[in-house]
């Protein structure tokens, strides 16, 4: 993301200073991190943000599709992203619960990839108009076997907008779907906002391989545990599975320990998120003060609100 | 049943899944410990017992 991409961002968008709901603020934050992909169906209370992208996409050289369901949408996003196009889907409960497998797949195939689930009341179709929170234990557990999966999960329309960079920029950094867990209640909120200037907010951009074609091994990390992407189509050998592969992304299906040494990696990739980034890290903690003609006292309140669903402090808050 | 039991072995062919269930519902009584396995090899029972031991 150089100054002429962004300048080419607040073009489409028309201004920084908005007054906007979270629906829109997701598409916006994508579009500021980077996204030029977009793929999904759509359901209330998550339309919105695709009836943006489909707007704003084609004027920053990007690319919006409906798919027939949300099952072709995150394979569309999982295919897109291992073109090298950062992508997002935003969805909200019944379509999340559709994506559960191919999110698991994106594990796998180490997909970098946003997921927006605005959160309606569930089971089911449910309460399409009424905001829930009950995703969050999909979120974590949705897909089958051993994963690890980055949630976060924004209060307010600016923080819906910076919550989404960031969850771009994680998804980047640890090759994994990030989720980002809001809800229908925010989804439809109306604030006003600031869109952050050009080098206000980072953005992390794909790491490429180091080492030559003939050398590249796709799932070997050439350092730490996140092997960097040759994307589909740049000269590179690569293989892709959802069985469990070797380092050269072959599969090796009857190996114990092939298949142990993978997931171990995989549930360990992404260990310090809470403690690593400043957003999370700083903002985790906070003191709320009610004026005193409300509660008739100066009462403090300490309140701890976690901004992501799935709290990692320590190697790993589920796994270890 | 927390309460009456000195130590509570989870062995699981996971990470660590109804572990948490375990823990979460005989909160601080007793002990929980989980022994994990994965990539298709079932636990031995000489395994089990070792960890119990532990």
């Amino acid at each position: 993301m150089d100054r002429e991409q962004y300048n080419q961002v607040i073009k489409a968008i028309g201004k920084r200073d908005l007054f906007a709901q979270g629906d829109e603020a997701y598409a916006y934050g994508a579009l500021l991190a980077g996204c030029r992909f977009f793929a999904g169906y759509p359901i209330t209370p998550a339309t919105e943000t695709a009836e943006v992208m489909s707007l704003l996409l084609p004027r920053v050289g990007g690319t919006h599709i409906q798919m027939e369901d949300e099952i072709a949408s995150m394979g569309a996003v999982i295919g897109a992203s291992l073109a090298g196009v950062k992508s997002m889907t935003v969805t909200s409960g019944p379509g999340f619960s559709l994506m559960q497998e191919n999110i698991g797949y994106a594990c796998m195939v180490e997909a970098p990839c946003v997921v927006v689930d605005v959160q309606r009341s569930g089971p089911s179709t449910g309460q399409p108009t009424e905001p829930s929170q009950g995703d969050i234990m999909q979120a974590r557990w949705g897909s089958h076997g051993d994963y690890e999966i980055i949630a976060l999960s924004p209060n307010s329309v600016q923080e819906s907008l910076n919550l989404t960079i960031e969850c771009f920029n994680h998804s980047e950094r640890y090759r994994n779907p990030v989720l980002l867990m809001t809800d229908g209640e925010v989804g439809h909120m109306r604030e006003g906002i600031t869109i952050p200037d050009y080098g206000e907010y980072e953005v992390h951009e794909r790491e490429k391989p180091r080492k030559p074609a003939g050398e590249y091994v796709p799932f070997l990390p050439e350092e730490g545990k996140v092997p960097r992407i040759a994307d589909f189509g740049c000269g590179y050998h690569t293989y892709l599975t959802g069985l469990t592969h070797k380092p050269s992304g072959l599969p090796a299906t009857d190996d114990a320990a092939v298949h142990t040494r993978l997931v171990t990696r995989l549930a360990r990739k992404s260990p310090k998120i809470l403690t690593s980034s400043p957003e999370l890290k700083n903002s985790t903690w906070t003191t709320l003060r009610p004026p005193s003609s409300v509660t008739g006292s100066p009462l403090e309140q300490l309140r701890m609100r976690l901004r992501s669903c799935v709290p990692k402090v320590g190697k790993s808050a589920i796994f270890d | 049943m927390g309460a009456q039991v000195k130590k509570i072995l989870v062995p699981e062919m996971n990470l660590g899944q109804l572990f948490h269930k375990v823990r979460e519902a005989v909160g601080h009584d007793t002990e929980v410990t989980k022994l994990s396995r994965i990539g298709g090899v079932m636990h031995s029972p000489q395994e089990i017992i070792e960890a119990l031991k532990n």
